[in-house]
């Protein structure tokens, strides 16, 4: 049976059709999957990435695409994959994965709806393409990862709260169409 | 009270990312006696001036490190994980 | 063009575009706007910048709005009000308008931004745009916060402002204080919403305070009347709203300024029939606007009289800053600033003369606490309170200062200035509070729960089922007990904390932190574990599974997950030890399903073994249930058999409904909070925080048992050896009420009619058929039988000691 996200509930409440991705239930589109992703590019979206692998390593390790390695701190590193993740390490290794949820923040006004909700300075200098802070967000903790947007990652505890935060901020949802859409297209930009 | 506090994993943050360790003090050895453990839990130095003291990035990284302030000033001087070298405390 | 329409105490008032609330007040004729706060006198339009307290009105239900900042839109609702006090009992000053209307409840809306910007401008004038140009040319961002709804200054200025790419304008926007670390706050208004507020945090590398200079009033009597203005507000009057003040004015002031704005208002068609300087003033004259200006050679006939008053550079935001990284541009700095000595006539140590508008401090209050012997600005104004309110000093301070140095002799210096602290102006609470939209920490089966009809409670940020159903609770708790006690229940317990220790350390770290010995505890065993502190205080309970060689499973209450984590790192920190510690409290679905047919019910779910033989008690197995990998513990805090069983979160969901699907057949009841606490308190387990307190240790809580003083060390071990040859001063025992009513938790504990301790938990026991509890009373009446009293609301509850655990003394229950 497929896994459901901490955010299905809100899935459900916005009428979003809900289809397998990477096995887990989510929502391939709220209304319709070209007019999200023209919003998403004039404006500012959030989606749920809750699927994504995550690892949490201390010490040396190296992996391979579609895997992505983030530097947290010297000692400790975060690796996300839509996939199941193959780590060769000796360094202690803990799966997070069930841990944490994970928003997708994107779009060119991810940065307005940022400032009402942190005080973490994520400007471009600040915070270029790749880089990883650990920061205060709507009043719980997250981890910020710069990738084709913010990826937003919270206990799963307070994904609901902090989904609903970026909702009133000014993001509209997207699903897993415009998802995959948006994350493919900005890859062949890069 | 709104000091900037420079964590040495996510560089400057605002105090109340943290939460305050009290200042750096050296336990007892396990023999040391009743008057010496009564001492190190319940006596601080309280410095008026430069100390060394404990902080944790509770809203960051969640590491501790050591920072040397001034209580007067807020001045915070030197920050510094507990790994890297030139220990105080 | 359509006119703009609103409404001035229920009558319609019409505007032109451009207008402020006040200008078109003005326009339509009104020349008191508010009569002030303790004498009543009438007050009209002063100085049209903001500063003074004259045109507050309560606009759409927001009261002391400032009418001259607020730009006109139809529909308003603009009602007066006296001053900036809201006065709801009978005075003079409240009889001159209609009675005031309670606050209605409009909406609001208050947002929080956080910015972060090399350099900051306070002020968008000259002084300031020329700033933000030099430093932006060099690369860095800056912003410009600017009160006004435009940059003012050269047009090609600020055109450069706004296509500068650098450089990001915030309008409308006020800062009210420079914090410690360059932290800058200021309250941003939309004017075209309602009632919209953000708040911004700015981090500043540098802060530039351009705040420009603010006329302020010269003292004499009759200096408040309607009609008596400053010359800025009358210039606005005419250039921003085309309006004209007056037929025949008056000037009071220094020379040039006179003659310079004397030249301003012969050309907008203005008689000017006197110009005067200070000295010479005795009074301006007039009952509800002015009608002519005295002065000690001749009285003349006037509408309107000008006062050309003295120039303050705006530093308050750098006073208050205390010497961060800020500077001063502009006028603010002193530039184009010529200020001669005046002297104050005398006049104004009258009682006529309005020193502090705001809270209606005399001359005469002023002169009075001099010579009581209060003759520094500091004392002036904590006595008088003068400078203590809206305008904060803008329109009185510079007066008094100078009417006490006349008084005394004193120099202007010595007589000082206040010292200046933030938030000036003053800031709602609404827009310091925000949206207040608050975390609420929800488990992975909530939405069972709200299926279920579960009535919520909060535990800090976690929201927990208190119980089910939509009886009464108390009908709704005991179902859920007795399903428990005589069949089986089942509970969320995912708040608990869950705290992964693994490394070669991790046993090393286990023993030096619990009271217990942890590095020894075989693989797949669990045990109870107690944290201390080094005084020997009880900080939090729970249990630890040995799961592997270096790899430990530590639980603890829901609230103190955060404090055992960070106690965990710090040692592990300061020690230098090799552990990984990780919270894992979110990431695990946890359950306890319990009761006499528990195993009955999990055993349709799983293929692993659970009886006694195969799964003792205290011991943890992993299998499938439900067809999810499971970690399954086999420990409880009810008293009955039971398991918590652990799943990825993300399963859950899926797991509680089987749970439910597969006891049905024995008709097993999910239960809440409430039943689990008189569960557990049938078998006298206690809740730290509930039943400990800051500064509970274990021998007398009872648990003498926990400290394992062979132990080579261990924080607190110490303590804990001097507390084992101490004599008890006070012991937690268990009781019982002889009557059927219940006295809430905390209610002290008395004998003879002397308090001897208080009640931790108190609850009524459906095993028992008798209220039962637990409290802290002194050991002489800690043996079973003695009788102690219970006291709530002046009624008695007589009881007596139990020294028996109340349910299954033997635990034969558990081991089932």
């Amino acid at each position: 049976m497929e896994r459901q996200s901490a955010l299905h509930h809100c899935h459900l409440d916005a009428h979003a059709q809900l289809q397998p991705f990477y096995g887990w239930q989510m929502p391939a589109w709220y209304t319709e999957p070209s007019s999200e992703l023209e919003q998403l590019r004039g404006s500012v979206g959030i989606s749920d990435a809750s699927y994504l692998t995550k690892l949490d390593v201390r010490g040396p390790c190296s992996v391979s695409l579609p895997a992505r390695l983030w530097k947290l701190t010297p000692a400790r590193t975060l690796i996300t994959s839509p996939l199941p993740i193959d780590l060769l390490s000796s360094s202690s290794v803990t799966d997070v994965t069930s841990t944490y949820s994970a928003i997708l923040l994107a779009g060119p006004r991810s940065r307005d709806v940022l400032h009402k909700l942190t005080t973490l300075n994520v400007g471009e200098a600040a915070m270029p393409e790749s880089s990883a802070r650990q920061a205060r967000l709507a009043h719980v903790n997250a981890i910020i990862l710069r990738a084709e947007g913010f990826l937003i990652l919270n206990t799963r505890d307070v994904a609901q709260h902090v989904w609903e935060a970026l909702l009133h901020a000014g993001a509209h949802p997207f699903g897993m169409v415009a998802q995959q859409q948006w994350m493919g297209s900005t890859h062949e930009d890069a | 009270m709104s000091f900037l506090l420079k964590c040495p994993n996510c560089g400057e943050r605002s105090v109340y990312e943290f939460r305050f360790g009290g200042e750096i003090r050296k336990r007892p050895a396990p023999g040391a006696g009743h008057d010496a453990f009564l001492h190190y839990a319940l006596y601080k130095r309280n410095v008026a001036g430069d100390q060394w003291e404990w902080w944790y990035h509770r809203g960051g990284c969640g590491e501790w490190f050591k920072a040397n302030r001034n209580t007067l000033t807020n001045e915070v001087r030197q920050t510094l994980l507990p790994t890297d070298e030139a220990q105080p405390g | 063009m359509e006119p703009i329409l609103f409404t001035w105490n229920g009558n319609e008032v019409a505007a032109q575009p451009g207008d402020t609330v006040a200008s078109a007040l003005y326009r339509s004729g009104l020349r008191t706007f508010t009569y002030s706060y303790q004498h009543g006198r009438p007050r009209g339009l002063l100085c049209l910048t903001g500063s003074c307290p004259n045109c507050m009105v309560n606009v759409d239900g927001v009261p002391n709005v400032r009418g001259c900042t607020l730009p006109v839109r139809s529909g308003l609702s603009v009602l007066s009000q006296n001053q900036n006090v809201y006065r709801g009992f009978d005075s003079p000053a409240v009889k001159r308008f209609p009675a005031a209307p309670p606050l209605s409840e409009s909406p609001h809306h208050y947002e929080h931004t956080y910015f972060q910007f090399d350099v900051v401008v306070v002020g968008g004038g000259p002084g300031g745009l020329e700033a933000a140009l030099e430093s932006a040319s060099q690369g860095v961002q800056v912003a410009i916060l600017e009160m006004e709804g435009a940059l003012s200054g050269p047009a090609s200025l600020a055109q450069k402002i706004q296509s500068h790419p650098e450089i990001t304008t915030f309008l409308n926007c006020t800062c009210f204080g420079v914090y410690e670390g360059n932290l800058l706050g200021a309250v941003q208004i939309n004017h075209a919403a309602p009632n919209t507020e953000t708040l911004l945090h700015l981090r500043a590398g540098r802060v530039v305070v351009a705040t420009g200079a603010y006329e302020t009033q010269y003292l004499f009597a009759g200096n408040d009347l309607p009609g008596v203005m400053l010359s800025t507000a009358v210039l606005r009057l005419i250039h921003r709203h085309g309006i004209v003040p007056g037929k025949r004015a008056v000037l009071i002031g220094e020379a040039e300024p006179r003659a310079q704005f004397q030249a301003k208002l012969e050309s907008a068609g203005v008689e000017v029939v006197g110009s005067v300087p200070i000295e010479s003033v005795v009074r301006a004259e007039g009952a509800d606007h002015v009608t002519g200006l005295v002065t000690d050679t001749v009285t003349y006939e006037a509408d309107l009289v000008v006062m050309c008053g003295p120039l303050v550079s705006d530093v308050g935001l750098v006073a208050s800053a205390r010497g961060q990284a800020v500077s001063l541009a502009g006028a603010a700095v002193g530039e184009g600033i010529t200020q001669r000595d005046y002297l104050l006539p005398q006049s104004a140590q009258s009682a006529n003369a309005i020193a502090c508008l705001c809270m209606d401090v005399t001359g005469q209050d002023v002169v009075e606490t001099i010579a009581a012997g209060m003759g520094h600005v500091e004392l002036i104004k904590r006595f008088t309170k003068l400078g203590k309110s809206a305008c904060q000093g803008r329109m009185c301070q510079t007066a008094a200062i100078r009417l006490c140095s006349q008084i005394t002799g004193q120099t202007l210096a010595q007589v000082g200035t206040t010292v200046a602290r933030p938030p000036a102006p003053p800031v709602t609470l609404g827009a310091l509070a925000g949206m207040r939209h608050h975390p609420v920490r929800r488990t992975p089966m909530h939405y069972q729960h709200e299926r279920l009809g579960a009535v919520w409670m909060d535990m800090g940020e976690w929201k927990r089922p208190r119980y089910y159903g939509k009886g009464t609770p108390d009908d709704c708790v005991k179902e859920e007990y007795r399903a428990v006690r005589e069949r089986a229940g089942v509970i969320d317990v995912s708040t608990l904390g869950k705290i992964e220790v693994k490394g070669p350390d991790a046993g090393r770290l286990l023993d030096l932190v619990f009271t217990h010995e942890f590095s020894t505890l075989p693989i797949g065993r669990i045990r109870y574990c107690v944290l201390c502190d080094e005084l020997g205080t009880i900080v939090d309970d729970g249990t630890i599974s040995r799961m592997d060689q270096q790899r430990y499973f530590v639980t603890t209450t829901t609230g103190n997950v955060d404090y055992v984590h960070q106690w965990l790192e710090w040692w592990t920190t300061a020690a230098g030890w090799k552990v990984t510690v990780s919270n894992l409290t979110a990431g695990l679905a946890s359950m306890n399903l319990a009761g006499p047919l528990a195993r009955s019910v999990l055993q349709k779910l799983t293929d692993c073994d659970l009886s006694s033989a195969a799964f003792p008690y205290m011991d943890w197995r992993q299998a499938f249930v439900a067809g999810v990998p499971a970690t399954m513990m086999r420990i409880g805090f009810v008293g009955e058999m039971g398991w918590e069983i652990m799943v990825p979160a993300e399963s859950g969901n899926h797991l509680w409904e089987q749970v439910l699907h597969a006891g049905a057949a024995v008709d097993l009841r999910p239960f809440g909070v409430e039943a689990q606490r008189v569960l557990r308190l049938e078998k006298k387990h206690i809740i730290v925080g509930v039943d400990t307190d800051a500064l509970s240790n274990p021998y007398e809580a009872g648990m003498a048992w926990v400290a394992k003083l062979n132990k080579a060390d261990f924080i607190g071990k110490v303590a804990l050896s001097r507390l084992k040859q101490t004599p008890l001063d006070r012991m937690l025992v268990g009781f019982e009420i002889d009557g059927a009513a219940a006295p809430p938790d905390g209610s002290p504990v008395l004998v003879e009619d002397k308090p001897v301790g208080w009640a931790t938990s108190v609850r009524y026991s459906w095993q028992k058929e008798k209220v039962i509890g637990m409290a802290w009373v002194t050991p002489a009446q800690a043996k079973g039988g003695s009788r102690i009293t219970l006291r709530s609301d002046a009624v008695d509850y007589p009881a007596q000691v139990v020294e028996e655990v109340f349910y299954d003394p033997a635990g034969d229950r558990l081991k089932m």
